[in-house]
């Protein structure tokens, strides 16, 4: 993997509040809230006017919102006519692709000043609706009429993960409980109660009612209890992101424009993308318990960056579904294979942990417009490195070297972004 | 190749509607690629013929749904009575997706892994024709080995 040609940095990123925000809200609400936000968050200002090209990721406004051609509807409304604008699509890594092909059309000498974009707004539909367009990331030729679904899919993985490594269901509800941890301290995450807050209004919800009352001895109790209904075993309710309306905006420099914007960019050390067949089935060599284009897109990166697992100090991971995260971690070359489970457990990616992982509240209780998520990550790593993340969830040691990591359905797309402080 | 015997997707499809499985075989490296592909997955070669595969393998791994595809709650699936999503590989070494039948569904931690499973073809109505007659589609769909 080469380095770039020129160095490419990151001068603004910021998010709209992620959550149910349709019918208040629609994609051209949040994605003008996202950009006003970013604008606010590039120290030095930035206008319309010095940005070369717009890259948009999104992946189904065609059947979440009936619209598609949906990149020139959103440069219009934030100043960037009559410039390039261009939608990128890869399930939900769809604006982790458009990030990288902003930052290549900058490191090649054709742009100097970019803006990407992720967008997506779900919630019009039901839930079954939601479902079903989905489902289209999936292989619809050959895994649909076999009952695949995006949960089932991430279930088969950490049914394999269990068999081959002794994985728990209480290894997964971990992840779970850190998630709600960190995404009470996130004032844009979707859920921003803690898991003992929700048991709490669960309780006072059926004395309302009426009802009887549900004890639970702690969260592992609630999280194993009728509670917590099985979706695909074995994944529970609680294993699943969220259905998520939102969008995030990031602004990108040459080395020779970026200090126009800030005294403190954030460099773009490393860059990788992986693929793999649509279907489960089809992954050859059976890496059913992870995901290859992991693997594919990690090592790029790290060439490119001359960095290892080792360094990163940081890293918002793609959990679609708690197994997603636990699988992450070992691909990324964080842990060993089957290892990731006990270094959680340990409480090794907690916000004071040796590296927190999704401090954001990650796709779990951030939220997850699947279009956005791409872009939403790099937003967080962006305030973690800055040292701005809001509230209580501001890790507390410097951080130099962080990561990005987002998967496109059930892993055949995957892009992974190293980020340093240091122009190295 | 004729065109009678190019490797699609329709004509893989109407194999199975005649409950034959059909993979595709690479006359240059031997590979077995199943669902049939057109290209050898192994060394791209254009020259793959249809293959029958003896329809025996093993479950590599699987998940009980209980919140299903829509496919699949419209056959009467659902929180109550999950159906089983499984990857399924062949003896000939190559794998498909399908639905597992003939395992207690709700009882997940029962079905063992690598368990010997035998291909079955499962029909699905999909629509009608402008006489009304149903339309129907075939899938690949496995059971244990008897
Ligand atoms: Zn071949």
């Amino acid at each position: 993997m080469k380095k770039l040609n020129r160095r490419v940095a990151i001068v603004g990123a910021a998010m709209s509040k992620f959550g149910i925000n349709y019918p208040r809200l629609r994609s051209i609400d949040m994605w003008q809230e996202a950009w006003i936000n970013a604008v606010k968050l590039t120290d030095k200002g930035i206008s319309p006017k010095v940005i070369d090209e717009f890259f948009l990721g999104n992946f189904t406004a065609d059947l979440f919102n009936h619209q598609g051609h949906m990149a020139p509807q959103m440069a219009d409304l934030v100043g960037l006519t009559p410039k390039p604008a261009s939608r990128f699509e890869g399930a939900c890594a769809s604006s982790g692709i458009a990030f990288r092909q902003g930052v290549m059309s900058i490191a090649s000498g054709v742009n100097d000043v970019v803006c990407i974009g992720g967008v997506e707004q779900m919630n019009e539909l039901n839930t079954e609706g939601v479902t079903g367009a989905l489902a289209a990331a999936a292989d619809t030729t050959y895994e649909y009429f076999a009952g695949a679904t995006f949960p089932g899919l991430y279930a088969a993985i950490a049914n394999a993960h269990f068999n081959k490594y002794g994985t728990t269901p209480k290894d997964l509800w971990n992840i779970a409980i850190k998630a709600y941890e960190n995404g009470h301290e996130n004032p844009f995450a979707q859920e921003q109660h803690t898991l003992k807050e929700i048991m709490e209004n669960k309780k006072n919800k059926a004395i309302k009612r009426g009802k009887p009352v549900p004890e639970w001895k702690d969260e592992y109790d609630f999280l194993g209890s009728r509670s917590n209904p099985m979706i695909a075993y074995p994944l529970r309710l609680f294993d699943c992101s969220l259905i998520t309306d939102g969008a995030a905006c990031v602004f990108l420099a040459s080395e020779e424009d970026a200090y126009k914007y800030t005294d403190n960019p954030i460099w773009v050390s490393g860059i990788g993308q992986g693929s793999a067949s649509l279907s489960l089935h089809d992954r050859n060599g059976g890496l059913l318990t992870g995901l290859n284009a992991t693997r594919e897109a990690a090592r790029q990166a790290y060439e490119m960056s001359g960095l290892g697992p080792k360094d990163i100090q940081i890293a918002e991971v793609h959990d679609c579904f708690t197994i997603a995260e636990l699988a992450a971690l070992e691909d990324l070359g964080f842990y060993e294979p089957g290892k990731a489970a006990t270094a959680i457990n340990n409480g090794e990616t907690k916000r004071d942990g040796i590296r927190p992982i999704n401090t954001s509240g990650g796709l779990k209780t951030k939220g997850h417009p699947v279009g956005a998520t791409g872009v939403g990550q790099i937003v967080e790593v962006f305030k973690q490195m800055r040292g701005i993340a809001e509230r209580n969830r501001q890790v507390k040691k410097d951080i130099k070297i962080g990561m990005s990591h987002n998967v496109g359905g059930s892993g055949a797309t995957v892009v992974v972004n190293i980020f340093t402080k240091e122009k190295i | 190749m004729s065109e009678e015997n190019l490797v699609t997707v329709d004509k893989y499809f109407n194999f199975l509607s005649e409950k034959k499985l059909m993979g595709s075989k690479c006359p240059k490296c031997g590979n077995i690629d199943l669902p049939a592909r057109r290209l050898c997955s192994k060394c791209i070669s254009d020259e793959c013929e249809w293959f029958e595969l003896s329809g025996k393998g093993v479950l590599k791994t699987f998940s009980s749904i209980y919140v299903g595809a829509k496919a699949m709650t419209q056959k009467g699936y659902n929180r109550k009575k999950p159906y089983v999503f499984a990857v399924c590989q062949m003896d000939e070494g190559c794998s498909v997706s399908g639905q597992l039948i003939g395992v207690e569904e709700d009882k997940p931690k029962e079905i063992p892994f690598d368990m010997p499973i035998q291909v079955v073809y499962l029909k699905t109505r999909t629509g009608e024709d402008k006489e009304g007659n149903p339309i129907y589609r075939w899938d690949v769909g496995f059971e244990p080995q008897k």
